[in-house]
């Protein structure tokens, strides 16, 4: 609590001064013993309560003015809420708000009263007073009893110190009493961060606001919205991460599963081929969106109902699986019928030869591809907001809707890049290696078959599996 | 019956409407070698696969040792741990090293021990001539060098037939006397072995029969003073004629 | 995969960067050329909320479309405005014909727009003339864009499934909650209710669904709204609390066309004065007295 007694005292006495029934049961009190000065405080606070309860105030609150969070920091412009109502048989005809010492305000504040009863809006003549130590509204017309009074005073900061502060109060009644209100409402503050402090200081800076006044610049770079951004779209980029790194590692069984199904053979070959290729064509025939939609609103009404962030992982790795399959399944065909013929001619079975020689071939020749997929599906994650998942394209998103400045998305994209870029790195050191290597693997003849055989599959990599 | 190990009767074999193989009988004798000549197309590429189940057979009878492999409830696996076979394109394991490609099927399929396995890669590849090259990877080895590799994969398992599909027909000329030196210490040494070739100076020293194929069939066959000095048959004659 | 191919063609798509960063140095010169003296006078806005465009207001009455009063909306917040198959329907479509008709001009609703992202529209006044999505007037908004006078006076409303057992939005501490991104209810329940995490939704209707799933506790949303959806569609949930607000909702209308604004002010007037508002009103909101229509 940082407010002392010496910022309670004077105003309690205040208040006694004011009322002559109070004021004579003290002096009786004063008269009588002294030790009773110390029990003055809150027999002035108890007694006068429910005595007078001409405006209970039953709301002080804040709104959050951090660039990229929920926290209330001081030192910053931001919009005090204060609600009150008006007791029995009492009109009010001014209120003060004071606010805690050390607070400001900043350009275009502003302050006004909404006056309710029950749900409807009372139009109130009113004649706000605004200075960075309090606020006051007059009422010509004195406010009845039973109305909600709600106070916003909007562009004040509060004390730039943490701690929790109170908005005291005072009114007016019709008759002209006054009386005041103790703040018993906290109101959180934190310390300037160090984010927000670098904000303030480019606030300052002469070349920021010259860069700032091109409207391109302002609108798409603006520094002080990617020094707010950067912290404020990490966890989102996290979260964002989270999902690639558990959908696609989930997602590689189940299309390797798929890729086997595809190249079924034998007597149930050909209903296992058909139901695989269902699948794999449905999957990919259609957006990701759409998927997610159905998988996001449709479950619920069977009655199945799955955490967001872990239907958001399934139907990615679900997605993902299909492409993956055929990319599995182009990889195991490009190897060269050789490679089972061999297999074969030292007897090992199909089991071995897919484990022991095939797959492993398989997964040197895949992982630009499904690299590439996981890159992909990295980007796809981003879909996952418009069905409420919380990642990083939300996080972007509810930063522009606050601040109308499209510098979140740029920053979003940067943390976007941070990943793809080295990603697509290692996919080109990875072909070229893969290159040399095939290139080098057999003699002449050979060669020319092998090559001829990898671009095929080259090719049917290529062709089957761009996303919607 | 006894000394033949593999034993062919009236195989055909036809690729959809193409047949390929229109009634082959062959008998090969334990430790003998046999050459198969014949122009592309023959079916003496097919007729060799057949012999491992590589290629199924539309018709007719295998036997290897006393086993009827044409039986679809014969075990092809078990078969063809004891017939070896290299290809023209050496299919070696482009990821495993020269030692491991000798070691994998020793171990997953005769199921030796790691130090057995690799004692006995070893000893092969000493035998073909590559002791040095063990760590190597496939891609590292010269065609000539990947194809001893390749015969001494084979050679681990213990086989007691070796199939050889046209080894050298892929290898540069200057690469081609390594691995024809290693198929012929393996004859000197008793192996039996079924070799489709077009190297006729191998065949003429190291044969102990020469069979020519044309359009499916076994056109002649014999010794190889037979097959290349007395040709009976014209086409067999022409055959040797565009060779030589 | 197309990435691939993109690799595989890496100098293509080098030049292509290049390219598009020296379109995007030309963009940028050109701008800087073209604000800057007008901005000079105007670099207060230290603030980090940054009005989308400057304002220079013009003299005239601009419109994006000739003879078409070019609105945008969510059409997502019945009975204010909704789809009914492709065309928009509801009070404010209503208000709007009434006011385009008295204007002498062409009604055109854009396709529906992500509520979050109207404003902004606005500001940039190249798409939009005005935005038209019971946006709440509030000082923040108003340093963005300008309001037409207020025509309808709401609330806010907490909505959660009957069966919850909720009975006022200080029970939903510390739980997963939800709104329509950007609107005064997301922003009132973050300030209000300790410890919620907030899932900001496209539409509202996307955040009903998410209620009826479980996905979230509870929404929070204009009470107008919230009565209709319960009683329409909506019968499982149920207001649990009714917080009075008494926001007021405004047409947003650029800061550079401040003549847009007044001839709409003048329509609204006119048609509060020969009875049209009040009928419209009462239409849609029977037994409840029409707002007076005074800035």
């Amino acid at each position: 609590m940082l407010r002392k007694n010496g910022t309670a005292q004077p105003q309690g006495t205040d208040g006694y001064a004011s009322r002559g029934s109070i004021a004579s049961t003290a002096r009786y009190i004063l008269r009588n013993t002294l030790a009773a000065v110390a029990v003055l405080s809150f027999l002035v606070y108890f007694v006068s309560l429910p005595q007078a309860p001409a405006l209970t105030v039953e709301r002080t609150t804040a709104k959050s003015n951090e660039s990229s969070g929920n926290n209330i920091i001081g030192g910053q412009p931001t919009r005090i809420t204060w609600e009150a109502k008006v007791g029995n048989n009492e009109k009010v005809a001014s209120v003060t708000l004071r606010f805690p010492a050390g607070s400001t305000i900043a350009q275009g504040a502003n302050v006004k009263a909404t006056v309710l009863d029950d749900m409807t809006r009372i139009e109130t003549e009113q004649n706000p007073v605004l200075t960075g130590d309090y606020a006051t509204i007059e009422f010509p017309k004195p406010v009845p009893s039973g109305l909600l009074l709600r106070i916003e005073v909007y562009n004040v900061a509060l004390p730039s110190a943490t701690g929790d502060y109170f908005i005291d109060a005072s009114y007016v009644d019709s008759e002209g009493m006054r009386t005041d209100l103790l703040g018993a409402i906290p109101i959180k503050v934190i310390g300037i961060t160090a984010t927000e402090s670098v904000i303030s200081w480019l606030d300052q800076q002469e070349w920021v606001q010259n860069w700032n006044s091109v409207l391109f610049l302002r609108i798409f770079f603006n520094p002080q919205l990617i020094v707010a951004a950067i912290p404020g779209l990490f966890f989102g980029w996290l979260r964002s991460l989270g999902l690639v790194l558990v959908g696609f590692p989930l997602a590689i069984p189940i299309g390797l599963g798929i890729s086997f199904l595809r190249m079924a053979r034998g007597k149930g070959g050909a209903i296992l081929r058909f139901i695989s290729s269902i699948y794999v064509n449905v999957v990919r025939g259609t957006p990701l969106f759409l998927q997610m939609y159905i998988a996001f609103f449709g479950l619920p009404f069977l009655g199945i109902n799955v955490d967001s962030y872990l239907l958001g992982i399934l139907v990615l790795a679900m997605n993902s699986s299909a492409y993956l399959a055929e990319i599995f399944r182009a990889g195991i065909q490009s190897i060269h019928k050789g490679q089972f013929e061999a297999s074969s001619s030292l007897g090992m079975n199909a089991i071995q030869t897919m484990f022991f020689v095939i797959i492993p071939q398989t997964v040197r020749r895949v992982i630009p591809t499904a690299t590439s997929e996981f890159i992909l599906l990295y980007k796809d994650t981003s879909l996952l907001a418009a069905v409420g998942v919380m990642e990083q394209m939300m996080f972007a998103k509810s930063m522009v809707a606050n601040t109308g400045n499209m510098t979140p998305y740029i920053v979003a994209a940067c943390y976007y890049l941070v990943v793809t870029l080295p990603l697509t790195k290692i996919i080109a050191v990875f072909e070229k290696k893969l290159a040399a290597a095939e290139g080098l693997t057999t003699a002449p003849e050979g060669k020319q078959k092998k090559k001829r055989a990898s671009s095929l599959a080259k090719e049917d990599l290529s062709t089957g599996d761009c996303h919607e | 019956m006894n000394d033949a190990v593999i034993r062919i009767d009236n195989l055909h074999k036809s690729f959809g409407s193409l047949e390929v193989l229109k009634g082959v009988d062959l008998d090969v004798a334990r430790g003998e070698v046999v050459v198969i000549l014949g122009p592309s197309g023959s079916g003496k590429s097919t007729l060799l696969r057949c012999v491992n189940m590589l290629e199924k057979p539309t018709g007719g009878n295998i036997w290897f040792e006393d086993t009827l492999i044409t039986d679809p409830k014969t075990d092809i696996n078990k078969v063809r741990e004891r017939v070896g076979m290299v290809f023209q394109s050496f299919n070696l394991f482009p990821h495993l090293s020269a030692k491991r490609n000798i070691m994998l099927a020793q171990r997953k399929v005769l199921k030796r021990s790691k130090s057995e396995a690799e004692r006995i890669a070893l000893e092969q590849l000493d035998k073909v001539g590559l002791g040095d090259r063990a760590d190597y990877m496939p891609a590292q080895l010269s065609g000539g060098q990947q194809q001893r590799v390749a015969i001494a994969r084979a050679l681990a398992m213990d086989p007691h037939v070796m199939l050889f599909d046209e080894a050298t027909s892929a290898l540069d000329p200057e690469l081609v006397r390594g691995v024809l030196d290693v198929m012929r210490s393996l004859a000197q040494g008793g192996m039996t072995m079924i070799v489709v070739t077009h190297e006729m100076g191998f065949a003429r020293d190291v044969a102990d029969r020469v069979i020519f194929m044309d359009g499916g069939i076994i056109v002649e066959q014999g010794s190889p003073q037979e097959v290349f000095d007395n040709p009976k048959h014209e086409r067999t004659k022409d055959f040797l004629g565009h060779i030589s | 995969m197309k990435n691939l191919k993109n690799l595989q063609n890496y100098r293509k798509f080098l030049a292509l960067i290049t390219c598009m960063l020296l379109a995007m140095s030309l963009m940028l010169s050109a701008c800087g050329d073209n604000s800057a003296k007008p901005t000079d006078s105007n670099t207060n806005s230290t603030d980090t909320v940054a009005s989308g465009t400057t304002p220079i207001a013009s003299a005239e009455m601009k419109l994006v479309t000739a003879g078409t009063l070019t609105v945008g909306s969510d059409c997502d917040y019945p009975p204010f405005i909704s789809l009914d198959g492709a065309t928009p329907a509801g009070f404010e479509y209503e208000l709007m014909q009434a006011v385009a008709d008295e204007m002498g001009l062409k009604l055109k609703y854009l396709e529906p727009q992500n509520f979050d992202t109207i404003l902004a529209s606005v500001a940039a006044g190249t798409k939009l003339d005005l935005g038209v999505s019971s946006f709440t007037i509030t000082d923040e908004r108003k340093e963005l864009v300008d309001f037409c006078i207020p025509y309808c006076d709401s609330n806010q409303a907490c909505v959660a499934l009957k069966d919850k057992g909720f009975k006022s939005a200080s029970d939903l501490e510390g739980k997963v909650v939800g709104a329509q991104s950007g609107t005064t209810g997301e922003s009132w329940a973050l300030e209000n209710v300790p410890g919620i995490t907030m899932k900001p939704f496209n539409q509202t209707s996307e955040g009903l669904a998410a209620l009826m799933s479980g996905d979230i506790e509870a929404l929070f949303f204009d009470e107008p709204v919230a009565a209709w959806q319960i009683k329409n569609t909506y019968t499982d949930a149920e207001t649990i609390e009714k917080i009075p607000t008494g926001e007021q909702y405004g047409f947003a209308v650029a800061k550079t066309n401040p003549v847009l604004k007044d001839k709409i002010n003048e329509a609204l007037a006119a048609l509060k004065q020969n009875g049209t508002f009040d009928k419209l009103y009462d239409k849609y909101f029977p037994g409840v007295t029409a707002p007076s229509l005074k800035g």
